[in-house]
């Protein structure tokens, strides 16, 4: 049930637990390996380490283990496990804070279209205030490469009128900024 | 009855048949919607995933200018649901409320909430007054319904459905004259937010629920969140791509469904936008 031999060969970080306490809200510790949250979990067989796995990780103070885990990046924030873990521990959101960690502390992402998705996507917030899904998904193809993938679905996207050409104008004003702001000088601070 | 209406950004894009099919349906029910003014993007998955203030913000903003309009807010989508409703929660923060106040200007005392559509038409509109509406039975269809993993899972929240079993939009699609299939993966995952950039596991999930949906018997899928609608659509596409002899579900959004049960034509519910079109359901409904 559980990668023993994993977590005797690496180090012990004794302050992680309380990191990620502190940083999510969340108390791992108070999880007692049910397993209802793994066996749940749609994305499970695809983890290196299941949700139960993880919780047992942190509590064991396994930094490099969890942070440089593949299954915080497999997690699609379902939330399932968060609904049905006995000990009320969020797990969904608990995970938002270890992709913030690992990405903060420079750990390896295997699954980097992930963040460049993501970065792509609230960079087109910021200015515009609204979405728009043929941009984003130009910027994002530019990025992550595959530009062309996909054609004959964005065509008939296009023709059945399912997808706008042109952006809407700005939305949010001088607020959005202000957020970005706020937000940018905060997860400096952290 | 007046709400406070945000669309998001994909109703007014991909799920604009969504957007059209909500404002005809609860119109003829007696709803008046009135969009939120200059609203802007939830911050979807990329804000929580990425950070913590810009996800609680970003939507913060929306609700309070809602409950400047004095009104509850209508938010179809499933993904601006969980956000705008965990925002309401930590907008309880002191932290929060200092920050948009500094942001924004504005503030929010918690005095409205966000409701979802399946809770706005069987908890506010109620099942008697839709009955009344419906007059073109979809008699002889089979249909699942699919919640999606959002719409009942937030956490430390009550929500308007059962968890695990969620159960109103059965009950709607009997309305409709058709029959609501029992199948088991009604509120399981779609994989959406995985669409682009996780292509084996958005397939995996959503080819799961595809399937599914046709070995219980189902002739379509209803949905409620326009991403689960848009890719469930797109597997569908796809496999017919690859294997032209597969006739792929139709995958249509509930208001969809239901403005057809109530006399609007095909192309007022935007049938002909659908990836998959529901063919034998044209001759059911009005042209
Ligand atoms: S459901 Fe909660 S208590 Fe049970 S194993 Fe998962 S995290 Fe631990
Ligand atoms: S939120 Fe992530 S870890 Fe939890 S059940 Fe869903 S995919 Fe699994």
């Amino acid at each position: 049930m559980f990668p023993e031999k994993a977590v005797l060969s690496a180090p012990v970080d004794p302050g992680f637990l309380r990191k990620v306490r502190e940083e999510s809200g969340e108390d791992p510790s108070r999880c007692y390996q049910c397993l209802r949250c793994s066996t749940g979990c749609p994305l499970s067989s695809n983890m290196d380490y299941t949700p139960h796995q993880v919780m047992r990780l942190i509590q064991l103070g396994q930094k490099d283990e969890v942070l440089g885990s593949d299954a915080i990046w497999v997690c699609v924030s379902c939330y399932t496990c968060s609904v049905r873990c006995p000990n009320d521990i969020n797990i969904a959101h608990l995970y938002d804070t270890l992709r913030q960690m690992a990405v903060r502390e420079g750990y390896e992402i295997k699954r980097s279209q992930i963040p460049i998705f993501h970065r792509e996507f609230l960079g087109q917030v910021k200015y515009l205030g609204r979405l728009h899904e043929l941009m984003l998904m130009g910027f994002y193809r530019l990025r992550a490469g595959g530009l062309f993938d996909d054609m004959d679905l964005g065509y008939d996207m296009v023709r059945k009128g399912r997808l706008g050409l042109l952006p809407s104008f700005p939305h949010g004003g001088k607020d959005l900024k202000r957020i970005y702001d706020y937000a940018g000088k905060e997860a400096k601070t952290s | 009855m007046k709400l406070a209406y945000f669309p998001g950004c994909s109703l007014h894009s991909s799920g604009r048949d969504y957007d059209k099919s909500i404002r005809m349906v609860l119109g003829k029910l007696g709803v008046d919607l009135v969009e939120i003014p200059d609203w802007n993007c939830c911050g979807a998955t990329s804000a929580h995933v990425t950070d913590e203030n810009l996800a609680v913000l970003l939507p913060a903003r929306n609700l309070a200018i809602a409950e400047g309009m004095g009104l509850d807010i209508l938010a179809p989508c499933s993904a601006c649901h969980q956000r705008l409703v965990i925002a309401e929660e930590e907008l309880k923060k002191e932290k929060f409320q200092k920050a948009l106040k500094e942001t924004t200007g504005k503030e929010f005392a918690g005095k409205i909430r966000t409701l979802g559509i399946l809770e706005v038409l069987m908890g506010k509109v109620g099942p008697e007054a839709i009955e009344k509406e419906i007059k073109t039975p979809l008699k002889g269809f089979k249909v699942a319904s699919y919640y999606g993993c959002l719409i009942a899972r937030i956490p430390r929240v009550k929500t308007f459905d059962d968890r695990e079993n969620p159960t109103s939009m059965d009950r709607l699609v009997d309305l409709t004259g058709a029959e609501a299939v029992d199948w088991p993966f009604k509120a399981d995952c779609c994989g959406a937010s995985f669409g682009i950039t996780q292509k084996p596991f958005f397939h995996k999930l959503s080819g799961r629920l595809l399937d599914g949906a046709g070995d219980f018997g189902a002739q379509a899928i209803v949905t409620v969140c326009p991403f689960c609608q848009l890719n469930l659509e797109m597997a569908g596409y796809k496999e017919a791509k690859e294997t032209p002899s597969r006739t792929p579900l139709p995958v249509m959004s509930i208001t969809q469904w239901l403005a057809l049960a109530m006399g609007f034509t095909a192309k007022q519910a935007g049938l002909s936008s659908l990836l998959v079109e529901p063919g034998r359901l044209r001759e059911t409904v009005s042209r």
